[in-house]
């Protein structure tokens, strides 16, 4: 845990969870874990903050929760990417990197 | 799926199904916890230090769960819920209260009820007869030295002229309202309700028989039979809603009398 974590702007964590469901379903600690890992630890998720996310992703039809056996023979919650989701995904992933190069345009300029 | 369909179906599960939802969120959270424990404790942290740890990372139990309610979208609905069994409860601890506020809406309701039917069959239901703005009740009252006697009967002469020189109606008839009694198959007498009308009044009312024929000129003279139109209601129930009843013979005690035809009322 070297690096200073990061604090996420407001909307960021969606499209992040969106993106590692895309990959393959996931209950809640495996998402968190995920996006652990996938960020080298600068971004962790406080649960009081990934499951309310989930749950309101879930709402807006964007995933879709099933009750599946882990290979530990539990029993936990799995989201999965629907086909909105996964639309969804694509226009806030463009969005983000448009912002980006925007936002990174005008640091640049020194 | 639709989007608005989803969310609605999401709402109504959690609104309907609430304590399934409820558990499904514990189980979640609960399940979280116990991996986030695993995890300490594999990386060779002791139990406490792991529990500990875990609670810490998912920022209070409760808290996470008020959240997690908070996105489903029904909070409003369950509060209304809340606030209406709080309101019962109060007033079931003050029945005095309660039942002087019942009573209070019951009253009003019921006296705004009252007036609004009256308003509503006087003022607003058109009288149900075609332009009934042109219809007038014109009746005869006498003025002996100053003082006036009013609805006085009018005598046939009376209606005679009135017929023939009241140039601003274009038609007149008369008619007398009165309760006669009859004696029913059961051998029972039967009070019904009679008006007794001249030729035309059908016709200046603007109305048709539903079956048979208006009163003819010929039948209000003096001597001829007595005839008479049935109402719906004493139709249906005194003939069986019979179609030959009309032209069929009928002997009274005192006169004979034939129906005619039935009003469309």
């Amino acid at each position: 845990m070297g690096e200073p974590r990061l604090d996420l702007p407001q909307g960021t964590l969606d499209v992040l969870i969106l993106k590692v469901l895309a990959l393959e379903p996931l209950h809640g600690w495996a998402v968190s874990e995920r996006l652990q890992q996938i960020s080298g630890d600068a971004i962790q998720v406080g649960q009081g903050s990934l499951y309310p996310a989930l749950h309101r992703l879930e709402r807006r039809g964007w995933l879709k929760a099933r009750w599946r056996t882990t290979e530990n023979n539990r029993r936990a919650k799995y989201y999965e990417l629907t086909r909105a989701g996964r639309r969804q995904l694509e226009a806030e992933t463009e969005g983000w990197r448009r912002l980006a190069a925007v936002v990174g345009q005008v640091l640049d300029l020194a | 799926m639709n989007a608005l369909l989803a969310d609605l179906l999401y709402r109504l599960r959690a609104l309907v199904r609430r304590q399934s939802v409820e558990d499904e969120l514990d189980e979640e959270l609960r399940f979280h916890l116990e991996r986030e424990v695993e995890k300490h404790l594999s990386a060779g942290l002791s139990w406490d230090e792991a529990w500990r740890r875990a609670r810490h990372a998912l920022g209070g139990l409760d808290q996470a769960k008020e959240k997690c309610r908070d996105v489903r979208g029904t909070r409003w609905i369950e509060e209304l819920f809340r606030s209406l069994g709080h309101a019962l409860r109060t007033l079931s601890r003050s029945p005095g209260f309660a039942s002087v506020s019942v009573l209070t809406l019951a009253i009003g309701i019921g006296a705004s009820t009252a007036v609004f039917s009256l308003v509503d069959g006087i003022l607003l239901k058109p009288f149900g007869y075609p332009e009934p703005e042109r219809l007038v009740v014109v009746s005869q009252s006498v003025n002996v030295d100053g003082q006036v006697f009013e609805g006085i009967p009018v005598s046939a002469a009376h209606f005679r002229e009135w017929k023939n020189r009241a140039g601003s109606l274009e038609g007149i008839a008369l008619m007398r309202s009165s309760v006669r009694y009859i004696t029913g198959t059961d051998g029972d007498p039967h009070r019904v309700f009679q008006v007794t009308v001249t030729p035309g009044f059908f016709e200046m009312l603007g109305v048709r028989p539903t079956l048979g024929r208006t009163f003819l000129e010929s039948e209000a003279e003096e001597g001829h039979d007595r005839v008479l139109i049935l109402s719906n209601g004493f139709w249906r129930e005194y003939f069986q809603s019979d179609p030959d009843v009309v032209s069929s013979h009928r002997s009274g005690p005192k006169r004979r009398r034939f129906p005619v035809g039935r009003p469309p009322w």
